[in-house]
């Protein structure tokens, strides 16, 4: 079955990831720019690791024939450091040229601070003025209801934001429906012990549907696992969904997201039974 | 230039075709026993394991604080009473979490760290 992975972080990880991910089906992957484990000093230290994941990665993943792409931001974590935030942002612009970039992400919130708010509400602007996707990251554990609701407070201040192109990532049972009724993306990120599940994703697809939901799989620096996109695959097929459900959550939702950038060349597809 | 009536039925139909691929099978009360009955029992047990570990440690060590007063005993308790509740009209998962928020934000205020 294909599979995009729309939520990657590619620099954390090894090439046996590619490799195994290409062996399942995976064909593209998405990585927004994120939290290093430390605070960088520097706004050029960003501005190399956007070029890193805009311009090296891509090749990386060429390899093994997935395609790469990639969104530029300030993660909320480095947003309390407003002056070097701001001269990040200032250079966001030059990368949205780029021809793998789709946009703004992942911006967002982490511990709800003035700074965290501030710069988060600067980079949804600068998504709209530039007329990018939007990727937003909700805290993990620390008052996540909190740390949702303000963003979705911040974002009801843009009169000029479409819903459509905005995806509120790592939802649970507890945010979920707060996001899905002002009509964002809701995307969930299953991870082997902390934050979502295969077996609880499926469960909230149950709860609330399939429109407007991503499912990305967990892989970054930290105890993670990209593979459990093809394990919710399998719960999902499990419960006796049909394969043509699957691949128009694990692949046509991505393509009708993602795609609304036209950088973004994968396509929504039928599964059609040769006569 | 389509009309618009053509413009509406083909709104209609896409959304139609929308309408009927966007809804999970659901499982019945019986295949849901049947399918996970293995894993929760895992899982119960595991639970069962932590606590028994935590008792023979207080036997071991009766020097040390009790983990009565630990926040996370607390907020254990009050999870497992929930599951113990036979009905709880579906949100047994939203409620956990809420529970465990108190915990999580302890440890945020106390520098714990994540991607």
């Amino acid at each position: 079955m294909l599979m995009i992975q729309p939520h990657y972080h590619a620099i954390a990880r090894t090439a046996q990831d590619y490799e195994r991910m290409a062996q399942s089906g995976v064909v593209a992957v998405a990585e927004p720019a994120f939290w290093a484990g430390f605070d960088r000093k520097y706004p050029e230290t960003f501005i190399d690791y956007f070029r890193q994941i805009s311009e090296f990665e891509p090749t990386r993943a060429a390899q093994y024939g997935i395609t790469h792409y990639c969104w530029v931001a300030v993660n909320p974590k480095e947003a309390e450091n407003p002056a070097l935030s701001r001269a990040v942002l200032e250079k966001m612009p030059e990368f949205f040229e780029k021809p793998t970039v789709l946009g703004v992400g992942e911006t967002g919130l982490h511990l709800s601070s003035q700074n965290e708010c501030d710069i988060f509400q600067e980079q949804v602007q600068l998504a709209v003025d530039y007329d990018q996707l939007l990727l937003i990251h909700t805290p993990h554990l620390h008052d996540k209801v909190y740390g949702t609701r303000k963003i979705l407070e911040i974002l009801a201040g843009f009169s000029r934001l479409n819903p459509d192109k905005v995806w509120i990532d790592h939802v649970e049972e507890h945010t979920i429906r707060s996001v899905r009724d002002a009509g964002y993306w809701s995307g969930f990120t299953l991870y082997p012990i902390t934050k979502c599940t295969a077996t609880r994703a499926c469960d909230m697809l149950e709860m609330y549907g399939h429109e407007r939901m991503l499912i990305n799989s967990s892989a970054d620096w930290g105890p993670s696992d990209p593979f459990t996109l093809q394990e919710c695959v399998l719960e999902f097929r499990r419960r006796g969904n049909s394969l043509q459900s699957a691949t128009e959550l694990f692949y046509n939702n991505p393509c009708r997201f993602l795609g609304q950038n036209p950088k973004f060349k994968f396509r929504p597809i039928r599964i059609v039974e040769e006569k | 230039m389509p009309s618009r009536r053509a413009n509406f039925l083909e709104g209609f139909l896409k959304n139609e075709r929308t309408y009927l691929m966007m809804k999970s099978e659901i499982l019945s009360p019986q295949r849901v026993l049947d399918l996970y009955y293995l894993d929760t029992r895992w899982h119960l047990l595991e639970i069962a394991a932590m606590l028994d570990r935590a008792d023979r440690g207080a036997v071991a060590h009766q020097d040390v604080p009790s983990l009565e007063t630990d926040l996370r005993t607390q907020l254990l308790r009050e999870a497992i009473q929930i599951l113990a509740t036979p009905s709880f009209q579906g949100n047994r998962t939203e409620r956990l979490l809420e529970i465990f928020s108190r915990l999580d934000a302890k440890n945020q205020q106390e520098g714990a760290v994540s991607c």
